[in-house]
């Protein structure tokens, strides 16, 4: 069990903590036992384990204390008519406290206006993805917005003698 | 095929704190396809578990290669869902996938 992320991680040299795998619910559904077990294997590698498109499909409470879990992220489309449907935002704002109360990261997806992002941040969610942003880029357009790490970016300046916009793994 | 990845943010400050890798298939003919297309394909085929494979050891790959090209440690998500990968991901879980990696190291 197990072994084929474990030597994935170990050949990358990725940190383990900085790998989130999303599961879905439907992909419990079948021999939620033995799934489980190997999701408490996972966990055991140092991963971080999130359920992805909370809320949808045939959902199940019990999940949340079953599954070995790090973050909840709320479906999409509850964002859809979030200002037209009060149900929608008693969906959500009960969602992040549920999730806040299990001791859960919040992830908000499909988010795609600044008056979403203003429910959320009132509403205590953690983090959010969608196109008010950006939508999913090629690795050498997201390598242009991500944050720079202090020390080594002053090191790589250092052996470049310039900037390293471009370089990063073409996946 | 390649990764696209969807920048994760925090809510607070809008600073990026991870991203999620998400499979697309680009063909020279057909331009770029998405998942739901040519999954059910590679479900056919038999062809999701490497896939699987081949999404999470990339998304690894990439997110040290960033980090070693001074890029800030942020998060990678993989997506296991039968959208994008197909159920028999969990084939990666099993006791038979398990014991092929244990007994050849290029599986």
């Amino acid at each position: 069990m197990a072994v084929v992320f474990k030597r994935i991680i170990e050949t990358s040299g990725i940190e383990p903590q900085l790998l989130t795998l999303e599961v879905t619910e439907s992909m419990l559904l079948e021999d939620i036992g033995s799934r489980i077990e190997s999701l408490h294997r996972l966990k055991d590698l140092g991963l971080t384990l999130s359920i992805d498109d909370f809320g949808t499909g045939y959902s199940s409470l019990s999940y949340l204390k079953r599954l070995p879990l790090d973050e909840l992220k709320i479906d999409r489309s509850f964002f859809v008519d979030l200002f037209e449907d009060t149900k929608s935002r008693s969906l959500i704002s009960s969602l992040i406290t549920l999730a806040r109360n299990l001791n859960l990261r919040t992830v908000a997806e499909g988010v795609e206006t600044e008056q979403q992002l203003h429910f959320l941040q009132e509403e205590g969610c953690d983090q959010y993805q969608g196109f008010l942003f950006k939508p999913p880029l090629p690795s050498a357009e997201v390598f242009e917005l991500l944050p720079c790490s202090e020390v080594r970016s002053s090191e790589v300046e250092l052996i470049t003698g310039s900037g390293v916009q471009g370089s990063g793994f073409k996946g | 095929m390649v990764l696209y990845y969807q920048p994760k943010l925090d809510v607070q400050t809008n600073a990026i704190s991870g991203v999620e890798a998400l499979l697309r298939w680009h063909t020279s003919d057909h331009g770029l396809i998405p998942p739901n297309k040519f999954i059910p394909i590679a479900e056919e085929t038999g062809l999701m578990s490497p896939i699987g494979e081949w999404v999470l050891s990339h998304a690894c790959k990439q997110l040290c290669e960033w980090q070693r090209a001074g890029k800030a440690p942020i998060g990678m998500a993989v997506n296991l869902s039968p959208y994008n990968f197909g159920i028999q991901t969990w084939q990666l879980f099993s006791n038979e996938s398990s014991k092929r990696a244990a007994s050849n190291p290029s599986f």
